[in-house]
């Protein structure tokens, strides 16, 4: 469980989050939406604890993260799944090694042993024949596939998602969504997914929450639609101009 | 408004000592990975090919050409007063003492720095640095350790590569060109040329190789934004880099010499 309580950060001058408090059940899966620039990044580094808060608190589970320093930091991290926006692979190294990477440094697992599980994780993320390519020479689709695979390979129990479909063609993005829904069902992971996908993004998630001026605006959703009388909310998932958030 | 400029110098200060605190701590923390292993040693291998082994031909060429330049205008010097005799131990000293040293770390800055800062700031950028926090691994350890060592070693190889290819330059230029005896200038270089100097040499482009992986490093570790950022601290880290190897290449020299 996930629990974000009054979170405050300022960033070179704005206040990029204000008041922000948010909670993610356990197996639950939370949509995350907002304008661009609106922090949502911002915050998942928060609860990932690669940025520190100005005040307010992070839960996961009993434990307070601003708590929290070296090693337990890191067995709370070593739960955790990230798939960034870039996807963040490691440039300098093959499908392969990205994915054995966190496996050879931190396990004492065997080459083959590695191997095995890499080969069964590609599977898992329907990619094939691209062991030995370099991120440069993937698509976007595969690397998104790739960042998924490795972020899954040390088998996390919370996972995050940083637009992983932004920058992919709609059919493509509509199949990663539903990768990941059924990665999160399969896995029964805790997740919190950062996506413009509406509304094929509320058939995955259970929960919508909406960052819009340092604060959330939260709506449950049920059999791909949501629940809400919030205006700034149903304006945003309408797509409209006209409401109460005006767009210069 | 005394106090409002007060205020503001104060804020420039604490600005400033801020960051020379951060730096100083990432310094430390990088090369704590010495005592806390495991130490990669593929990568600083990996780090002594790009920072050293690729910029060989770089120095030895302009190694050849220091000491060519050093010869003849040492040689026009020499004459006026005499003693053309002393042009080895001229162009040895001149480059085991101080340019060997120097150029060598302001080229390899340029070459293989600037790279460096380049490389960490889009790892930053793209959120590799922040990937590899994730899964536990201490980046300073992956990718600032390595390049620390490789640093300091293949600046000091530089430097003897450079050295060397400097008296063979100022060989071609005295003996071959001008005339001098053959036997007169490596016979009088080894005259005059004592331990300390290559000790000092030696000294030097140590401390200039972890100078310039130190400086190049941070720079690439704490960019800006985006690539605007990137080329900034690209920039900034070659500038800064050079300046501070003139400055303390001067205390080092009062302090050994
Ligand atoms: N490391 C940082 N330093 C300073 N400002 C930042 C940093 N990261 C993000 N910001 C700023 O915070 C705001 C929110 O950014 P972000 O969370 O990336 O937005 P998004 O909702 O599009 O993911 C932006 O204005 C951005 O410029
Ligand atoms: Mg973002």
């Amino acid at each position: 469980m996930i629990r974000v309580e009054n979170l405050k950060k300022t960033l070179t001058g704005t206040e990029v989050l204000r008041d922000v408090s948010l909670r993610v059940e356990k197996g639950e899966f939370l949509a995350l939406i907002g304008g661009s620039g609106s922090g949502k990044s911002v915050l998942l580094k928060h609860i990932a604890g690669l940025m520190q808060p100005d005040s307010g608190r992070i839960w996961i589970d009993d434990e307070d993260l601003g708590s929290l320093r070296g090693r337990k930091l890191e067995m709370i991290r070593r739960r955790y799944g990230f798939v960034f926006q870039s996807g963040a692979l490691f440039d300098s190294m093959t499908v392969y090694d990205n994915l054995a990477f966190p496996l050879r440094e931190k396990t004492k697992l065997s080459e083959s042993e590695i191997k095995e599980k890499i080969v069964r994780e590609l599977e898992q993320v329907e990619l094939h024949g691209v062991e030995s390519k370099y991120p440069a020479q993937l698509s976007g689709g595969m690397v998104k596939r790739t960042a998924l695979a490795r972020a899954l390979i040390m088998d996390p129990e919370i996972i995050f998602f940083d637009e992983p479909t932004t920058g992919l063609d709609p059919i493509i993005a509509d199949a990663m969504l539903k990768l990941f829904g059924r990665c999160q069902q399969r896995l029964n992971l805790t997740g919190i997914i950062v996506s413009h996908r509406i509304p094929q993004i509320f058939s995955i998630a259970q929960k919508v929450a909406m960052l819009h001026e340092g604060a959330i605006v939260s709506a449950p959703c049920e059999n791909g639609t949501i629940q809400t009388d919030n205006r700034i909310l149903k304006q945003f998932v309408e797509g409209a101009i006209e409401g109460p958030v005006r767009y210069e | 408004m005394f106090v409002r400029l007060t205020l503001w110098l104060g804020g420039i200060g604490t600005f400033h000592i801020r960051r020379v605190g951060r730096s100083g701590i990432f310094l430390i923390e990088s090369l704590a990975c010495l005592l806390t292993p495991p130490i990669k040693w593929g990568r600083i291998a990996r780090r002594i090919q790009f920072i050293g082994w690729q910029s060989t031909g770089l120095i030895c060429l302009t190694g050849a050409f220091t000491g060519m330049v050093l010869a003849l205008q040492g040689y026009n010097t020499l004459k006026r007063v005499g003693s053309e005799a002393l042009l080895g131990p001229l162009v040895a000293l001149s480059l085991i003492r101080e340019l060997g040293p120097v150029l060598a770390a302001l080229l390899v800055t340029g070459r293989a720095g600037s790279a460096l800062t380049a490389e960490i700031s889009i790892m930053r950028n793209n959120e590799q640095v922040d990937a590899m926090k994730l899964m536990g691994l201490n980046p300073l350890r992956y990718l600032v350790f390595p390049a620390m060592v490789a640093g300091v070693i293949s600046l000091t190889i530089l430097t003897w590569i450079f050295d060397v290819t400097g008296i063979f330059g100022g060989y071609l230029i005295g003996v071959k060109l001008l005339g001098l005896p053959s036997g007169t200038y490596f016979g009088e270089i080894s005259r005059y040329l004592e331990m300390d100097d290559i000790v000092g040499g030696i000294y030097k482009s140590l401390s200039f190789g972890l100078i310039m992986t130190w400086i190049c490093c941070y720079k690439g570790y704490y960019t800006g934004i985006g690539a605007e950022g990137a080329s900034k601290a690209t920039t900034q880290a070659v500038v800064t880099t050079s300046v501070f190897i003139l400055i303390w290449d001067f205390f080092v020299t009062t302090v050994i010499f």
